[in-house]
């Protein structure tokens, strides 16, 4: 029997098969993981959120209805809003843990180099926890999903154009940012040679 | 947000694209334990209830209903035997099912006189 492909495996997990579901479930799993990993920080949190978006949409899969939007964003959307009732409901805003990922990926650099990187990186982790959620969440589906802004804007239930502009101010307020601090987490020359603005 | 003017336009698109590559080496895809997916695919989709993945034909079914229905009574008749059996036990000098009860025989009577000594 040839597999199914994703259109038909949605219509078939739609009228409460298991095995389509499962399907889908391992095209999106590692995809929503990695969102709700970037929105909380924290591993255990992100696979506790991660099993609810897929239990909840299990739930629900029977009453979606094809209106033109991917089935992708069906399930971020979830995960954006189980994420959102995690901020809400707790206080807890931890620090992305980098290590795991970032350090195994850089560890044929020389050790100064990575650690110098990775301080950076989490200082930048820290600027981006600040910045309004929506920005947190176009910043995490352009760079670890690898969205277009069609694709984002699809998710976000705003046009293309629309997140064009978000993400250019989301860049200059990061800018700003960086200008700003004092703490030296940031190497000089990373705008280059040209001075930075006064 | 400082507005961005003309003449700095290029200098600060030059500082938006550092932003942008330190921000795709900060973002790296980060994998779920593999334990964590195979477990949370498994509640998911393995059904906990075996029955419900296979499917019984019409005589099958048939068949099951009425196994089912003959085991139920002969578990009542055994039941019903036995306490049949029971209660027939209890009772000394019971007959069979549906015969009378023997009339009870009269036990002789004591004298109460007193006896009489000898002499």
């Amino acid at each position: 029997m040839p597999p199914l492909t994703d259109d038909e495996a949605l219509s078939s997990a739609t009228q409460g098969d298991k095995t389509a579901f499962g399907r889908l479930y391992d095209k999106y799993a590692a995809r929503i993981y990695n969102y709700v990993y970037y929105r909380t920080g924290s591993t255990q949190d992100a696979e506790d959120i991660t099993s609810r978006v897929f239990f909840r949409a299990m739930r629900h899969i029977t009453n979606y209805t094809d209106r033109g939007v991917p089935f992708s964003a069906w399930l971020y959307r979830i995960a954006h809003n189980l994420v959102a009732n995690w901020h809400r409901d707790s206080s807890r805003h931890q620090e992305v843990e980098l290590e795991d990922g970032y350090r195994a990926s850089k560890s044929e650099e020389h050790p100064e180099v990575a650690l110098l990187e990775s301080e950076e990186q989490q200082a930048l982790m820290r600027l981006i926890r600040n910045l309004p959620e929506e920005r947190q969440q176009l910043l995490i589906l352009k760079f670890v999903e690898h969205m277009s802004n069609a694709e984002i804007g699809e998710i976000m239930d705003r046009t293309e154009g629309a997140i064009k502009s978000l993400y250019h101010r989301t860049l200059l307020s990061l800018r700003e940012e960086i200008t700003k601090d004092t703490t030296g987490s940031f190497s000089l020359d990373m705008f280059g040679e040209l001075p930075s603005e006064e | 947000m400082k507005i961005v003017w003309p003449w700095e336009r290029k200098k600060v698109e030059k500082e938006l694209g550092s932003i942008e590559q330190m921000l795709a080496s900060a973002f790296k895809p980060v994998p779920a334990r593999p334990a964590f997916v195979n477990d949370l695919r498994k509640r998911l989709v393995g059904s906990k209830n075996p029955l419900a993945r296979v499917s019984l034909s019409t005589l099958e079914l048939l068949l099951l209903i009425g196994g089912a229905i003959v085991g139920v009574f002969a578990l009542l008749f055994t039941i019903v035997r036995a306490i049949i059996g029971v209660f027939g036990r209890l009772r000394p000098g019971a007959g069979k099912l549906g015969q009378p009860r023997p009339p009870r025989e009269k036990k002789p009577k004591v004298t109460t006189e007193p006896k009489k000594r000898a002499a």
